[in-house]
């Protein structure tokens, strides 16, 4: 990631996918995606809990949703930043994060960020092809990509017009 | 003693019970740190010379130089106990000879196993660090999930631990496992990410696991096992890998770049020394470790048959269910226990109590290599007496055959409380034990190295006569131990300290034993010196041919055995067998109970003791009056032996009646005669030396046995005469009773049988007749002072024999 505050929306983003579909693994969300960030290729690719005299616990690998939606919610940060909005309309994540319904109201000056369905759909296959990617099934990934999306158009609803 | 939780009470409380049933590992753990110790003092002794040649060419300069002043009294064939101890002051000359230089390579050797430890030590406190870091792992914090830290919180306090751990998610694990670890005063617990998704979705699972880890901590497993882990990796990178490569590469340091093969068999040898004490320490690893996890997994299951919920035990059970099984070996020799063992130990915690034979054999393995290589690095370093270096050895190294033995059987005793242990159960575990004593002993480093055992030069005579003798010792203390255990107070109020004073006392009492016994075997073997050229006194002219069996017999000697008798710590050891289980039984209120709760027959057992002294003082009477009338005035009047012939056949006949007291009280006792038989015995060698010394010689000087008209009848007894005889009729008597306890046993079985035969149905209640509390008092503290003033007065004629 490139800046502190692209890691709070990503996180924030995430938050959103496993609230809805893994809300057992909240507990450790902050933890995890700490960890996540320090190397979000060994989050990935997760693995046992190394060896020790004392351990017990069976050795099959249980897949986390954490990492994975913090990695589609990296991917659909690059994409907004790097091809959906021109950055130099938006300061920072704020207006973003307001896509997202995870932010105040924007400022006098702010412009606010809009994405047409195509970039939607976009997003929406982002999550969902990231999801897949990292061991998920079709339907963890689809009901992942749409509270992405759902929670963009339920943000859009509450704003005034 | 680590030991193990009974029951996990209500959530919440701190409710675990001390169990007295010992894991034993406590034990292994200090054979481990003993065997690491003392071996690493061998093999850094063996580099010295290595690393700077020049130290190897003094110190085989020094050898030949010393060595050869002594050679014609070393060639001289040994035919007399004069031979015997001309031998012993010519080795003691060589080795004072030798003192210099093997002071410089005590320095060196104590400086490198300092710094083995030093380096285990620096092992284990930077292992949670290691950890730490490695695995990212990051504290769980209350602000992160409340409900989840107080969950984490109410199970360590209904795991009975005062303080919680610092727990630590595992954010890169996907598994569902734990892991305790840490170092002094700071434990962790590491939760793996995965675990942490089952406190919501499988609570019964992740509570299981926390409270197996819990377990680890409230059983003190952390310190134990990671510095057993520490002390190993250190071993191995100081003392092992740089013996490897030496071996290897003998000339690494006058030729480094020169590589030859090595030559003759002396890098074999050293290559099966190395290969035997790798497995030797590994697999002792090993099985601590293996224990600390069935323990850990009882302690969970122990928490449902406690009464508290089962779902932790039927969650963890289902967790060792998907454990991948291991194969045969790894289960039998890995860290870890096989599932089924973790099964069994859920399910049924009292299977943990089952005798593991491979823990006595370990034992008896870790044991025989430490007392060849330790008795190798008294003599190089402390430059004593070689009998005082080899007793000495034993006396120390008794801890690691003793303790063993006296927990295992403890701990097979408290399977089934109630119930007496029966012989089937109880011999296999000496015999294991002596087993793996004598496998270990030629496996020890410097076994191999010097080739020096009696058990490989010796033959097959000398080979069987120590393990029959080593044998009888362990069996009587196993069969002393499990007497004890069957009347020790239940676990709870009383039954604290209980084991400890147990083990104390059985080692104690087997210490004089395996400490002669070590330096008997090392030295000679302990049949060289039954030559009888050395051993048969001479024949006395011009006495009867009664008179010359009496003496024949009576003052027969075996060296190897007056070392057992003249020796301050017998008498002690003997007085524990008997006191320690007395008072444990009785120590409410800090004294005797009265005979109606006492389990022991103390009062039979004292009047059996009084009768065979009453016995011995009319056979003494009769001897004398014999001697009096048939022995020529001649011989009587020899001053020179006479007198030390009839103290010699007073003191035979006292032990003949105290074998007849220790026949009598196996054939009557029901129960307890490992307790009973040493008291009786005892009670009678005190009262027997007192009739001789007060009694018998006052009467036969009257009656003008020794010479015409002595100056008084009566004379006090020197105090070095009187404990050099008590000390005697007491340490043959108790050899002598070992046989005899064994017919009186054997009777009691017929006469069982045929009162059943004539009187089917009906027992033998025999009525337990009380006596009062202060009687019981004052003649067991009588037979104390006995032993504790016999003792001290033993000890400068000790010191003379020990020395000398």
């Amino acid at each position: 990631m490139d800046t502190d505050i692209d890691r709070t929306l990503v996180a924030d983003l995430a938050r959103i996918m496993v609230a809805e579909v893994r809300p057992a693994e909240l507990p450790m969300f902050r933890p995890m995606s700490e960890a996540y960030f320090a190397d979000p290729e060994r989050s990935l690719a997760g693995g046992d809990g190394g060896g020790g005299p004392l351990r017990i616990g069976e050795t099959g690998l249980v897949l986390l949703l954490t990492p994975v939606a913090l990695a589609a919610a990296e991917e659909v940060t690059k994409y907004l930043f790097g091809e959906a909005i021109r950055p130099a309309l938006v300061r920072g994540g704020a207006a973003v994060r307001r896509l997202f319904g995870i932010g105040g109201r924007p400022g006098k000056s702010e412009t606010a960020v809009r994405l047409t369905d195509e970039q939607w759909a976009h997003v929406h296959r982002i999550v969902e092809d990231v999801a897949v990617r990292f061991g998920h099934g079709q339907d963890v990934a689809q009901v992942m990509a749409d509270t992405v999306v759902g929670a963009a158009h339920r943000a859009t609803w509450a704003e005034p017009r | 003693m680590t030991s193990t939780p009974q029951a996990l009470g209500p959530p919440g409380t701190a409710a675990y019970e001390p169990r007295p049933a010992p894991a034993g590992t406590t034990v292994l753990f200090a054979l481990l740190v003993s065997t690491v110790l003392i071996t690493s003092s061998v093999v850094y002794m063996f580099l010295w010379g290595i690393v700077v040649p020049s130290r190897a060419t003094r110190l085989g300069t020094a050898m030949r130089t010393c060595w050869g002043r002594e050679q014609s009294i070393i060639n001289h064939p040994v035919k007399t106990l004069a031979d015997l101890a001309r031998l012993g002051d010519a080795a003691d000359r060589a080795e004072r000879c030798l003192r210099p230089i093997y002071a410089e390579q005590a320095s060196w050797t104590v400086a490198c196993v300092a710094a083995l430890f030093a380096v285990a030590v620096v092992i284990y406190w930077a292992y949670p660090l290691w950890f730490v870091r490695r695995r990212g792992l990051t504290p769980i914090l209350r602000e992160d999930c409340p409900e989840l830290v107080d969950e984490l919180e109410r199970l360590s306090r209904a795991a009975g631990l005062d303080r919680a751990p610092t727990f630590l998610l595992a954010p890169y694990a996907s598994t569902s496992g734990g892991l305790a670890f840490g170092r002094w005063r700071r434990r962790y617990v590491q939760l793996d990410a995965g675990l942490l998704v089952g406190y919501t979705t499988d609570r019964g699972r992740f509570q299981a696991v926390v409270l197996h880890e819990l377990a680890h901590l409230r059983n003190r497993d952390v310190d134990t096992t990671y510095l057993t882990m520490s002390i190993w990796w250190s071993f191995v990178a100081l003392a092992l890998v740089p013996t490897a490569v030496v071996t290897l590469h003998p000339q690494l340091f006058t030729t480094p770049l020169r590589w030859r093969p090595p030559k003759g068999a002396l890098p074999l040898s050293v290559g099966l020394a190395l290969l035997v004490l790798t497995l030797l320490l590994y697999l002792t690893r090993n099985a601590i470790l293996r224990v600390r996890e069935t323990y850990a997994d009882a302690r969970v299951g122990e928490a449902a048959h406690g009464g508290e919920s089962d779902r932790p035990a039927v969650a963890l059970r289902a967790v060792v269910d998907g454990l991948a099984p291991p194969d045969r070996w790894r289960a039998a020799l890995g860290t870890h226990p096989h599932p089924g063992r973790r099964r069994q130990a859920i399910d049924d915690p009292a299977a943990m109590l089952s005798p593991r034979s491979w823990e006595l054999f370990a034992a008896g393995m870790a044991t025989a290599v430490m007392v060849a290589n330790l008795r190798y690095v008294f003599d190089q370093l402390l430059q004593t007496r070689v009998i005082v270096s080899s007793a000495g050895t034993g006396m120390i190294c008794v801890l690691g055959v003793a303790v063993p033995l006296v927990t295992a059987v403890w701990r097979a005793a408290g399977r089934a409380p109630a119930h007496r242990l029966p012989v089937r159960a109880i011999l296999p575990m000496p015999v294991v034990l002596v087993a793996g004593y004598l496998l270990g002993e030629q496996l020890s480093w410097v076994s191999v190295l010097v080739g020096w055992t009696a058990m490989v030069t010796g033959g097959v005579e000398q080979s069987l006569a120590a393990a029959i003798l080593l044998l009888a010792g362990a069996v009587t203390l196993a069969f002393w131990t499990a007497s004890v255990a069957h009347t020790a107070p239940s676990p709870g109020r009383r039954g604290r300290g209980v084991l400890p004073a147990v083990a104390a006392a059985g080692t104690a009492a087997f210490l004089p034993w395996f400490g002669v016994w070590v330096s008997a075997h090392d030295r000679q073997g302990l049949l060289a010196t039954l030559d009888p050229t050395i051993i048969v006194p001479p024949l006395r002219a011009g006495a009867p041919g009664w008179y010359a069996a009496v003496t024949y017999w009576a003052e027969m000697d075996y060296p190897p055995f007056l070392y057992l008798t003249h020796n301050p710590l017998t008498l002690p050891a003997l007085t524990l067998l008997w006191l320690v289980p007395v008072i444990v039984v009785n120590r409410r209120r800090g004294s005797l109970r009265g005979p109606e709760e006492d389990p022991y027959r103390v009062r039979d057992a004292l009047i059996t003791g009084l009768v065979g002294a009453v016995v011995f003082a009319l056979a003494g009477a009769v001897l004398l009056y014999a001697l009096k009338e048939m022995v020529p005035a001649s011989v009587r009047h020899d001053l020179n032996s006479f007198p030390y012939s009839v103290q010699s056949a007073l003191a035979a006949l006292a032990v003949i009646a105290q074998a007849l007291v220790a026949a009598t009280v196996a054939t009557f006792a029901r129960r307890h005669r490992p307790v009973l038989i040493p008291l009786a015995i005892f009670t009678t060698g005190s009262l027997a030396t007192g009739i001789t010394l007060l009694g018998l010689n006052t009467a036969g000087r009257c009656v003008d046995l020794y010479e015409n008209r002595p100056p008084a009848c009566f004379r006090l007894p020197e105090a070095g005469l009187t404990a050099d005889f008590l000390h005697t009729v007491l340490v043959e008597g108790a050899v002598a009773t070992v046989p005899a306890a064994l017919l009186g046993a054997l009777l009691q079985v017929l006469v069982t049988r045929l009162r059943r035969l004539g009187h089917p149905g009906t027992a033998d209640p025999r009525p337990h007749r009380p006596a009062t509390r202060v009687i019981l008092t004052t003649a067991l503290a009588l037979l104390v002072t006995v032993a504790i003033l016999g003792a001290l007065a033993e000890a400068p004629h000790a010191y003379e024999i020990w020395t000398g």
